[in-house]
C-alpha cells in the first residue's frame, strides 16, 4: 500500500484538523466578503450588457459557480472515499458526509439558475438535453449519499457503501464536463476554458470572483459542519472535553 | 420591472438564499452542540 506524507497522516487526526480548521476560518470568511462583493458588484453593475442576451445573462455570475462548486464538491467527496476505503482515514468520512449537503445545495441551484436561464434564451424552462440531464443526475447522487448515509445505522458499513457510491458516481463528473462536445446539446460551450475563454474580460473578471467567493463561502460552511461532525463523533474524548 | 429584472431577482434570491439557509442551519447545528457539550462537562451523568 502507497504510504501517506506525514503532513497528510498528521491531518487524519481529528485532534488536529479540529484546530487547523479553526485557523483557516477566519481567512476564508474575508476571502469571501471581499471577492462576493466584487463579484456582485461587477457581475450586477459594472459588466457591459451581452449584445445578443441582453441582460438576462447576469445569471451567469450566479449559475456557473454554482455548476463547477457542484462538480468539485463531488468530486472532492469521491477523492474523500477513495482514500477512506484505501487507508481507513476516518476523517475523509467526515469531510464527505459534511460536503454532501452543501453539493446538493449547489446541485439544485445551478439547475434552478438554468432553468431560469433557459426560459428567455430557449424559451423553455426544461430540456432533457446531455447537460441538464447529467447534472440533473449528480443532484439525484447527492441525494442518495445523503438518504444512504442516514439509512444505514452501522457508521462504518455506512461509510464504506457511502464511499463506494461517491467513487461509482464520479463517472457522472467528465460526462457533465463534456457532455456539451460529446453531444449535440441546446446547452451553450464552456464558457471557461484553460487556452482562451470565450468571455470579454469585463465579463470574466467578476465571473472568476464570483466563482473564488462561493468556493470560499462553500469552504466556510464545509468547514463549520466538518468542525460540527468531528465534535459529535469525538464527544468521549479527552481533547472535546477540554474546549 | 422588465421581465428580466424578475429573472435576475429570482436566479439571484434562490441562489442566495439556498446559500443562506444551509449556512444559518450548519452555524444553528454547531452552536447547539457546543452548549450540549458545555452542559455535559459541567453537569457530568
Amino acid at each position: 500500500m502507497i504510504k501517506l506524507p506525514r503532513f497528510w497522516l498528521q491531518l487524519g487526526s481529528s485532534k488536529k484538523l479540529y484546530s487547523l480548521s479553526g485557523q483557516l476560518l477566519p481567512f476564508s470568511i474575508i476571502g469571501c466578503v471581499l471577492l462576493l462583493a466584487y463579484g456582485l458588484l461587477g457581475g450586477l453593475l459594472w459588466a457591459p450588457t451581452d449584445y445578443q442576451q441582453g441582460e438576462a445573462y447576469r445569471i451567469i455570475y450566479v449559475h456557473v459557480p454554482c455548476a463547477i462548486l457542484s462538480l468539485m464538491i463531488y468530486l472532492t467527496m469521491a477523492l474523500c472515499g477513495a482514500v477512506y476505503l484505501i487507508w481507513r482515514i476516518k476523517v475523509a468520512d467526515v469531510i464527505s458526509v459534511a460536503l454532501a449537503p452543501l453539493g446538493l445545495v449547489f446541485a439544485i441551484c445551478a439547475l434552478i439558475t438554468g432553468a431560469i436561464w433557459g426560459k428567455p434564451m430557449w424559451g423553455t424552462w426544461w430540456i432533457w438535453d446531455a447537460r441538464l440531464t447529467s447534472e440533473l443526475i449528480l443532484a439525484f447522487l447527492y441525494m442518495g449519499y445523503i438518504g444512504l448515509y442516514t439509512a444505514i445505522p452501522n457508521q462504518q458499513q455506512a461509510a464504506k457503501v457511502c464511499a463506494i457510491l461517491a467513487l461509482i458516481g464520479a463517472i457522472d463528473i467528465p460526462i457533465i464536463h463534456y457532455s456539451v462536445t460529446w453531444w449535440n446539446t441546446l446547452h451553450q460551450g464552456s464558457t471557461l476554458q484553460w487556452r482562451g475563454s470565450h468571455i470579454a474580460q469585463e465579463m470574466l473578471f467578476p465571473l472568476l470572483a464570483m466563482i473564488g467567493g462561493l468556493a470560499l463561502y462553500a469552504m466556510t460552511i464545509a468547514l463549520i459542519r466538518i468542525r460540527t461532525e468531528m465534535l459529535a463523533r469525538n464527544v468521549d474524548q479527552q481533547w472535546v472535553k477540554q474546549l | 420591472m422588465k421581465t428580466y429584472t424578475w429573472y435576475l431577482i429570482s436566479a439571484y434570491g434562490s441562489v442566495f438564499g439556498a446559500l443562506a439557509l444551509i449556512g444559518w442551519i450548519s452555524i444553528r447545528n454547531a452552536i447547539v452542540l457546543k452548549k450540549r457539550l458545555r452542559k455535559q462537562v459541567s453537569e457530568p451523568l
